[in-house]
């Protein structure tokens, strides 16, 4: 299978008071067309920083000092900031980590989810409107109407989640980065919503790279797992041999600590629960 | 419920603010649009035999003059009404003007940065050392009397407050998750500045343009109390003032009086901006 996305010896670094603080010191990651891949490792571990350097939106003081980012065989690192827009949505999209914040304001969900459509799909206004209500509806909002015309402080986490998620697969990109899109919701919704981003993929070709500090929940929705520690990659694995024969020290850790409070159930099917019976309306 | 109702009905507090400073500022704006219709006198016509006539609540007031005359027996009210014209036309004209200048500059200023940041922010710093009463005399004594020098005088003095609440702002909102949202999402820079963030403004430059009104509002009485503003053969507030100010022990009302209009528009305007605040901001966030 070939890969959508590949990094090669990824260097990165943040520049304080002129000092170069390493943050990522040689990644190697590939994710392959279609795939789930988990990215797990604690915090400061350089995660939400290489999904950042993936989007282009590193902030000012860092710098990617050496390496590769391969995206559908061109090199994203060098593209200007016109050329990256062109990436955005289209191709590489993201699933943000904390939904009340993600949202404009002041502004209509509905517009907001028009917008991209507008950009990068070459709609007209009452085309995206229609295919707008269309993918809210996809991602399990009632009444897609109404909420399209409500403004962001009148819907919960959950709801604002799944209507960041149907930006992200709006425009059919080949690769979304998930980082962390359950980590501020509570636990009921946190499923629905991880059952949600599993059915959307599997019914795209999307790939997805998929970030969490929670092996729990990478267990149940991974296809391969890289884990990470202090700016590597220590164990790139499919999720099965992962768990069963973990080969890093650091991964073997990893999957003590968490097994002391989770009970890993990979066997239960997630695809057969309806998420819409129990939905958190606003 | 409707939407109407929903936005503007659910904030009582705000509601309350809006209805008093709206309904003053409503009653100011007819009164200098149909100030003709409504003076009951020409402000210029003098009466010698009856000046400084008082108010209709004084025993030996004139019925003719309702809120009786100055010096030259001109009838106050009719002074007053037609005062309000200049003070709104400068009130809106200057403050609006005012908030382009200072809210583009600080837009720009606060989303790009850099050496343009730097240039404006010191700018600001520059302007706002210098007494403004007096910066605006010079302006006006540099650039000669009349309306449109009032109205120079306030925008080149007060861009600056503008300017810096919104670089301020801007400054805040940049950071926020939905602007990098934004920018994966692949929004040009632009449309970023304008359908992301000014929106955001809004609720902060409606407050300031109105406290701005109520600001221009006294500018003008100032210059116009030292004869900078318009030529005296026209009505103004400041004018007013300075004229009673003479006859202060016969006549108190006729320096009074126009002060009180001053007071009361200032306050309705902002009554009016902060209630608006309130009410437009969907989130409440302030």
């Amino acid at each position: 299978m070939n890969s959508i996305l590949n990094i090669d010896d990824l260097h990165l670094e943040v520049r304080r008071d002129h000092i170069a603080n390493p943050v990522l010191s040689g990644v190697d990651l590939a994710i392959k067309i279609g795939e789930i891949h988990g990215l797990v490792g604690n915090s400061g571990a350089g995660k939400s920083m290489l999904a950042k350097a993936i989007l282009g939106i590193l902030p000012a003081a860092t710098r990617i000092s050496s390496g590769v980012i391969n995206f559908d065989g061109k090199d994203i690192t060098r593209l200007d900031r016109k050329q990256r827009r062109h990436l955005a949505s289209r191709h590489i999209a993201m699933i943000p980590q904390d939904p009340m914040t993600s949202l404009n304001p002041v502004r209509r969900v509905g517009k907001q989810v028009c917008d991209v459509l507008q950009l990068h799909m070459g709609m007209d206004r009452g085309k995206a409107q229609q295919e707008t209500q269309r993918l809210l509806d996809n991602v399990q909002i009632r009444e897609p109407k109404t909420v399209m015309r409500m403004y962001p402080f009148e819907l919960s986490g959950g709801m604002r989640q799944r209507v960041l998620i149907a930006i992200a697969f709006s425009c059919k990109p080949e690769l979304i980065i998930a980082d962390e899109p359950t980590t501020a919701l509570d636990v009921t919704v946190q499923r629905q919503i991880l059952q949600l981003i599993k059915q959307l993929q599997m019914n795209s070709a999307t790939a997805l790279l998929f970030i969490s500090h929670d092996l729990g929940v990478v267990a149940k929705i991974c296809d391969r797992v890289s884990i990470m520690q202090s700016g590597r990659i220590v164990e790139c694995q499919t999720a099965e041999s992962l768990f069963d024969e973990p080969q890093h020290a650091y991964t073997q850790s990893l999957l003590e600590t968490t097994s002391k409070y989770y009970r890993f159930d990979r066997g239960t099917n997630t695809h057969s629960e309806t998420p819409a019976e129990h939905q958190d309306h606003a | 419920m409707n939407e109407f109702a929903r936005r503007f009905g659910s904030f009582s507090s705000g509601h309350l603010r809006v209805w008093l400073g709206g309904s003053i500022v409503l009653l100011l704006i007819t009164a200098a649009v149909f100030a003709p219709w409504i003076a009951p006198h020409d402000p210029l016509e003098q009466d010698l035999i009856s000046g400084l006539l008082p108010p209709f609540w004084s025993s030996d007031h004139d019925s003719t003059y309702l809120l009786g005359t100055d010096s030259l027996g001109r009838d106050l009210l009719s002074r007053l009404i037609y005062g309000a014209r200049i003070a709104l036309i400068v009130a809106i004209v200057a403050a609006t003007l005012a908030a382009v200048l200072g809210t583009v500059l600080g837009l720009l200023a606060g989303y790009f940065g850099g050496l343009f940041d730097t240039t404006i922010s010191r700018m600001v710093d520059i302007w706002m050392s210098f007494p403004p009463v007096l910066l605006s005399i010079v302006l006006v004594a540099v650039i000669g009397t009349g309306l449109h020098s009032v109205i120079i005088a306030i925008v080149v003095i007060d861009w600056t407050r503008f300017c810096r609440v919104v670089r301020a702002e801007v400054l805040v909102q940049r950071e926020q998750d939905y602007i990098t949202s934004a920018v994966t999402i692949g929004l040009g820079r632009w449309t970023i500045l304008w359908r992301e963030i000014l929106p955001n403004v809004v609720p902060l430059l409606i407050t300031l343009l109105t406290l701005e009104m109520g600001i221009a509002i006294i500018v003008e009485a100032i210059l116009s109390f030292v004869g900078l503003s318009v030529s005296s053969d026209q009505a103004t507030w400041g004018g007013l003032i300075q004229e009673g100010r003479q006859y202060v022990h016969q006549a108190w009302w006729v320096m009074t009086l126009p002060v009180l209009c001053i007071i009361a528009s200032v306050l309705a305007f902002n009554a009016l901006g902060d209630g608006l605040r309130s009410m437009l901001d969907p989130v409440m966030r302030r």
